[in-house]
């Protein structure tokens, strides 16, 4: 076996990977985050117009103001309100559907870092764990790497 | 008249009956599909030893002109893949430590009751590493400059990841799950034709080496006749392996090599199973 002779991973290059690599992940959940809410707000404002197209259609709404309130506002100026209203609401969806897919893209490059640190991170990982056999260095600190690991992720689905 | 529905359901019985691994086969794709399956067997190894493409081989669609060799794994990966007669609920588990590989062996391991096998994917050494900046590290500054510098690296890190994976399975154990057997899957023989036996002699149970006595201590612990064990050389994908200035040629042979190799695994799978 062919012995080595080489540098030593130390505490702090690890540590530094590691913390990093718990901003990004942590960044990535509250991206994750976001697009529930988006989602949420999404759904609202697609459904809400949803209604109203379905109660012009139904004629309901025609209906009820002729009988009720034709002397105040007019079938036309019922209709108009509603259609710009239907209007609004689609261009809000649309807009949330934009901001939807700039978080999307934003959490594809930082999953790509965290891929790349946490590759980086395995690999120095293990020559770490070989220096600390070698050198009598605390196992607590690689318990204490494994345990903030383990927190890492890649975000709430 | 009243003979009727008794024929049909007798017929529709036998019919589900001689269909019932067809059933049970969409049935587990149905459990796969919605995330609600227990796990019947787990897929452990370092990180780029060739667990996903190993499962991917074995369900089929790495055969597919359009599949790609996939990245580093972030995910649990579910497949239900037909061994023998039976389809089992397979999940791959990241190599790498976070916290979707933490919940995914604690689910196949502690949560879930159906597990039934363990695959221990190994590489004899060939363990690629995926980062250039590591890369460039490992050869500069930590002196691993040849290839055989890197295998007893990467032998010493795989002893490391089996100890966990073997802590686990007597943990398991030692809650009342019942996992039948353990199969050591040896992949990227491709790399070492010619030295198969002394790769398999490494991970044999009658070995010296430090694999042997991890694995050995292990079957102790549970008691030898309570899990069966095997060891299985594969080689999921075919491809040349450098490092640095060294560079192995993938040299197996053929294709119907790797396809035998493929049944045997999952003849013994499927044996495991029964």
């Amino acid at each position: 076996m062919e012995t080595l002779n080489r540098n030593h991973i130390s505490y702090k290059e690890m540590d530094e990977l590691i913390g990093l690599a718990e901003k990004v992940s942590e960044n990535i959940d509250t991206l994750k985050g976001k697009i529930k809410v988006k989602k949420a707000y999404m759904l609202l404002y697609f459904v809400l117009p949803l209604w109203i197209v379905l109660l012009i259609i139904l004629g309901i709404l025609g209906q009820f103001f002729n009988t009720i309130f034709s002397s105040i506002m007019p079938e036309i100026a019922v209709k108009l309100l509603g259609g710009i209203t239907v209007v609004a609401f689609f261009a809000q969806t649309l807009l949330k559907f934009q901001e939807l897919i700039k978080i999307k893209i934003t959490i594809n490059k930082e999953e790509k870092v965290l891929q790349k640190l946490l590759n980086m991170i395995e690999g120095y990982k293990d020559l770490y764990a070989e220096d600390e056999y070698g050198h009598n260095s605390p196992i607590l600190l690689k318990a204490l790497f494994e345990m903030r690991l383990s927190r890492i992720s890649f975000g709430v689905k | 008249m009243g003979t009727m529905p008794w024929s049909l359901l007798i017929r529709s019985s036998l019919t589900a009956y001689q269909k019932r691994h067809l059933l049970q086969h969409l049935w587990k794709n149905l459990l796969t599909f919605s995330d609600l399956g227990k796990t019947n067997i787990v897929v452990l190894g370092r990180p780029a030893v060739g667990k996903s493409v190993l499962t991917s081989k074995l369900y089929g669609e790495a055969n597919d002109f359009s599949w790609e060799l996939p990245d580093t794994s972030s995910e649990v990966e579910s497949r239900a893949i037909q061994l023998g007669e039976w389809t089992s609920l397979v999940r791959v588990i990241p190599g790498q430590t976070t916290a979707e590989s933490d919940i995914g062996i604690d689910e196949a391991f502690n949560k879930h009751s159906e597990l039934q096998g363990v695959i221990f994917v190994a590489d004899w050494g060939f363990t690629g590493i995926r980062d250039n900046t590591l890369k460039e590290s490992m050869i500069k500054k930590q002196g691993i400059d040849t290839l055989e510098k890197l295998r007893q690296h990467n032998l010493k890190s795989e002893l490391a990841y089996f100890k966990r994976a073997c802590d686990k399975i007597r943990e398991a154990y030692s809650n009342g799950r019942k996992i039948k057997w353990v199969l050591i899957v040896i992949n990227k023989v491709d790399l070492f034709p010619e030295n198969v036996e002394d790769a398999m002699n490494y991970y044999s149970l009658n070995s010296n080496s430090k694999f042997a006595e991890i694995l050995n201590e292990t079957l102790k612990s549970i008691g030898e006749l309570n899990i069966k064990c095997s060891i299985m050389p594969i080689s999921a994908w075919q491809s040349d392996f450098s490092w640095n200035k060294d560079e192995v040629k993938t040299n197996l042979g053929g294709t119907d090599i790797e396809r035998e190799l493929f049944r045997e695994l999952i003849t013994k799978i499927a044996e495991f199973s029964k």
